[in-house]
């Protein structure tokens, strides 16, 4: 898959990730992105044609038994909250 | 034509731990963010393990809507911003390059029809967003609690098989019974089956109406947008793909806007969660321990207790009903009049009262005393639906019967005295008597209130025809 790296992309990528970028940095970025794509391109020098995607470099997974362990206290689940209120966390509306 | 579709999460609330972490899984009631760690928080590093119970539990669903297993169990994260998502991904099941849905292509025939089932999906629950102000249209911001984050959900996806209200309620009821038979889901709880509805009326393209909270509503949801639906399209307003939400409590449906583009959910597969090979054996391992699914209940019910097809199926529909019939059965061996009991009678009371089964405190025993005392003429079918309520409110029928006096007039004489009076009273009506069986109801009523409901009916009926003849 051919991607091309223009002002339409980090749109896009702007979008996706919500965040901003200023112009200084979205020629730096198309820069790197650039580079990040050449290095992955070298893939397509081999022939795979023969080979099955490998999505996990692990066989096999594991399960977990059904069995409760203690929680985190709520001091501790919320020391990294910056706004809370009567033990919730705060968040933004999510309606336009 | 009308076209539906239903998107069903089901809270496997039946587990003792969350899908990938060893937090209880009971959160209701608990305080806020109290039941967490740092898997369900999403914090950097936390590695997801797959509760085995899920799975099987997964399993057992697919089996009993028909659906073919997938060979490999495997986990896909959809990438979206939203505040009760921490990780900015939920961990979730997609048909995809290396990944694959727990199951796919099921069958459930609902009263004749059969409803397609497209996927199920093993995922996480997101936590709860509770909106200041009640509603999420004019919050200006979100408090969440994350005791519900990573909460085991099947997501059972249907065709667009549905063709009105009415097969949908009965498609989540069927649901419902099915996953109570196989404690997967105790649906008593809110919010257990929550259903995203999707409509599409002829000329106008599919509307998704999100987060309906019971069958009920779902069919009160269909029946709003197909009549909304047509009403624009008939007045030249093209009815566009959009999203809306259940307005529960003034019964419509408003069109929302999510913040969030849902276009570009960028699945790829978990890293976190390898493949997990599920084998012929591990499937068969697991049917073999299935508990018994509604279908084939309703079908030993008509042979084993010779009650007819359609009572078994209304029993069955509610897992509660079945077992308490089946307890009853033990006691009590008129197996179609108990059914026609519980169905006619037991069963609508509560449900005019909104009341669940659960919350009835009548025992088999009483249920079986009732009947009997029926059987041998103590008591007359009006008393017994008359006391009906106190049963179900945990008073002893022969206690009631006693202590009111309720006993039924067997005394011919008695009643021929009381039918007497009637008629005399009814002189115009017992002449239309002659030749309307409708007015002998009448006359029959009159004198099961003066005899407060205790005359037997059947003699009852003999001695009024006895004295119409006679006039």
């Amino acid at each position: 898959m051919k991607v091309i790296v223009d002002d339409n992309l980090i749109k896009r990528l702007e979008r996706l990730a919500l965040i901003e970028i200023k112009d200084v940095e979205k020629e730096d970025l198309k820069k790197d992105l650039n580079e990040i794509i050449e290095f992955f391109n070298k893939i397509d020098e081999l022939d795979l044609s023969k080979t099955e995607p490998l999505f996990h470099p692990i066989e096999s997974g594991k399960l977990r038994n059904n069995v409760e362990s203690p929680s985190l206290n709520r001091e501790e689940a919320l020391s990294n909250v910056k706004r809370k209120e009567n033990g919730y966390i705060i968040g933004p509306s999510t309606v336009e | 034509m009308t076209k539906i579709g239903l998107e069903v999460h089901v809270h496997l609330n039946t587990l003792r731990t969350k899908l990938f972490c060893s937090c209880s899984a009971c959160y209701v009631g608990k305080d806020p963010n109290t039941v967490t760690c740092p898997v369900c928080l999403g914090l950097p590093g936390a590695i997801p393990v797959l509760n085995e119970e899920a799975l099987k539990k997964a399993i057992m669903v697919a089996v009993a809507l028909n659906c073919k297993i997938a060979p490999k169990l495997l986990f896909t994260r959809k990438h979206y911003f939203y505040p009760d998502m921490a990780k900015n991904y939920q961990i979730s099941q997609y048909d995809g390059p290396g990944s694959m849905a727990i199951a796919k292509d099921g069958i459930v025939n609902i009263s004749g029809e059969n409803v397609r089932i497209r996927r199920i999906n093993i995922e996480e629950d997101p936590a709860k967003s509770v909106y200041p102000t009640g509603s999420m249209l004019n919050s200006n911001y979100t408090l969440l609690d994350y005791n519900r984050s990573g909460v085991g959900l099947l997501e059972i996806v249907t065709e667009p098989d549905i063709t009105g209200a009415k097969e949908a309620r009965i498609f989540m009821e069927k649901l419902r019974s099915i996953l109570e038979h196989l404690n997967v889901c105790d649906c008593e709880m809110e919010g257990s089956m929550r259903a995203d509805v999707n409509i599409s009326v002829e000329g106008g393209e599919r509307v998704e109406v999100k987060n309906v909270g019971s069958s009920k509503d779902v069919e009160d949801v269909i029946k709003y947008e197909i009549a909304r639906q047509r009403a624009a399209i008939t007045q030249g307003i093209k009815i566009l793909r959009e999203t809306r939400h259940w307005d529960n409590d003034r019964k419509v449906t408003i069109p929302i806007r999510l913040k969030e583009s849902e276009e570009d959910y960028r699945y790829f597969p978990d890293p976190d969660l390898p493949p997990y090979e599920i084998s012929d054996n591990y499937v068969k391992a697991i049917i073999s321990e299935m508990p018994e699914l509604p279908d084939n209940r309703a079908k030993r019910f008509v042979k084993q207790y010779e009650i007819t097809e359609y009572d078994a199926n209304v029993l069955v529909m509610e897992k509660a009903l079945a077992d308490f019939f089946e307890k009853s059965a033990k006691y009590y061996n008129n197996y179609k009049k108990l059914a026609n009991l519980l169905i006619n009678d037991y069963l609508r009371w509560l449900n005019d009262r909104n009341l669940k089964i659960a919350d009835s405190k009548a025992t088999p025993e009483s249920i079986a005393k009732l009947m009997k005392m029926l059987d041998n003429e103590k008591i007359t079918i009006k008393i017994v639906k008359q006391i009906l309520p106190e049963i179900i409110d945990g008073k002893d029928p022969e206690e009631i019967v006693k202590e009111r006096n309720l006993i039924a007039i067997t005394d011919r004489s008695y009643i021929e005295r009381i039918a007497r009076e009637v008629i005399e009273q009814e002189k115009e009506a017992a002449k239309a008597a002659k030749n309307d069986p409708r007015v002998i109801n009448y006359l029959i009523g009159k004198i099961m209130k003066k005899t407060s409901g205790k005359a037997d009916p059947i003699y009852t009926r003999e001695i009024v025809l006895q004295i119409i003849n006679e006039l």
